[in-house]
């Protein structure tokens, strides 16, 4: 088997032990601007091109979570956190079974919370609702220990306010 | 919403649905290892690459029609300064976007690359429009003289709409700019 038969093989292993952080992230920093199915080719495409550099520096779910969400922020419109109008189900519907309704309404409520965050904040909330620790947080956005506990705590306000 | 409830609803989202996307997944892999797919950044670096390209045949074209036109000296060689500027401009700049590695960089540094590559363009942008301005100036006032007034005017109205495009390109990269840096303050 060739070298890039073999690389391509463990890439699309890689990709599915991790899709679902992947189509998490990709959906929260979606947007009619920035539609999912982009923003997720163009997260696959930043990890094929970076896995070669990848030298195990850290765990390989913290490398994909930083591609994918330095990949999304770039994205990054002006209008793409105000969404009045916007139509959320079908952009659900493109990631999820339509017959998972907890799943589904469960999407759309964390969306419409987190979609009023910065981009930053939104990295750094998804990150630590999936339980990453504050020197996996500190490798993917580049803060440091004590102003990643700082930002957690005042997103943790704005969503509890936001949300009524 | 409290934050448990947040927590709870996030720990239930299943959206691993291997049969939904595989199929696509597969397909894009497969375009990325036989080099069929681009990232954004690849593209951006390729259409400056194709300008550089495309600018070649402008002192070609220069060079070929002065031998039966026969441009002013200060027409000509401001029209290949032009270009002896802004091809280069173009090539460097198509090799910045083209050496942007995202998996390689914090978020913090992914922006200010991103605001770094941004500024450079729109001041190649600028600088491109304030050296273009007076080269088509005078390109087009030798051609109303070898041919008529409608050339020139011609060039007034292109040179007014492409103005406005570039100030529009400014204002809207220093937005950006703008809401990319006031993530990061306190």
């Amino acid at each position: 088997m060739k070298t890039s038969d073999i690389k391509e093989k463990q890439f699309l292993q890689t990709i599915k032990d991790y899709e679902g952080v992947l189509k998490r992230v990709c959906f929260m920093y979606s947007s009619p601007s920035a539609p999912f199915e982009d923003l997720y080719q163009e997260v696959l495409a930043n990890l094929w091109n970076g896995i070669d550099s990848f030298r195990g520096e850290a765990k390989i779910s913290t490398w994909i979570y930083r591609t994918a969400i330095n990949t999304c922020v770039t994205w990054h419109r002006r209008n793409s956190r105000h969404h009045g109008g916007v139509p959320i189900d079908a952009m659900i519907e493109t990631i999820c079974d339509e017959n998972d309704i907890e799943t589904r309404q469960n999407l759309a409520d964390i969306y419409m919370l987190i979609s009023r965050l910065n981009p930053l904040e939104k990295a750094i909330i998804m990150m630590w609702l999936d339980q990453k620790s504050y020197e996996e947080i500190s490798y993917v956005t580049g803060l440091t220990h004590r102003a990643v506990a700082t930002r957690i705590h005042r997103i943790k306000i704005k969503l509890k306010d936001d949300a009524g | 919403m409290d934050i448990n409830i947040i927590q709870q609803k996030w720990n239930t989202l299943n959206i691993n649905d291997r049969e939904r996307h595989s199929d696509d997944v597969d397909l894009i892999v497969d375009k990325l290892a036989n080099n069929r797919l681009l990232t954004l950044q690849g593209k951006l670096s390729r259409r400056f690459l194709n300008s550089a390209l495309v600018g070649v045949f402008g002192p070609i074209s220069m060079i070929l029609l002065n031998e039966d036109v026969q441009f002013s000296p200060l027409c000509f060689w401001l029209y290949m300064s032009f270009f002896v500027i802004m091809i280069p401009a173009n090539i460097y700049m198509s090799r910045r976007a083209r050496n942007l590695n995202l998996s390689l960089c914090t978020m913090v540094e992914a922006v200010e690359s991103i605001i770094k590559f941004k500024r450079r363009i729109t001041t190649m942008i600028v600088f491109g429009w304030i050296f273009m301005l007076p080269v088509l100036s005078i390109l087009f006032l030798d051609l109303a003289q070898l041919f008529n007034e409608s050339a020139l005017w011609g060039a007034i109205i292109g040179g007014v709409l492409g103005l406005i495009i570039a100030v529009y390109r400014i204002v809207s990269t220093y937005r950006y700019i703008k809401e990319m840096k006031e993530m990061f303050e306190d």
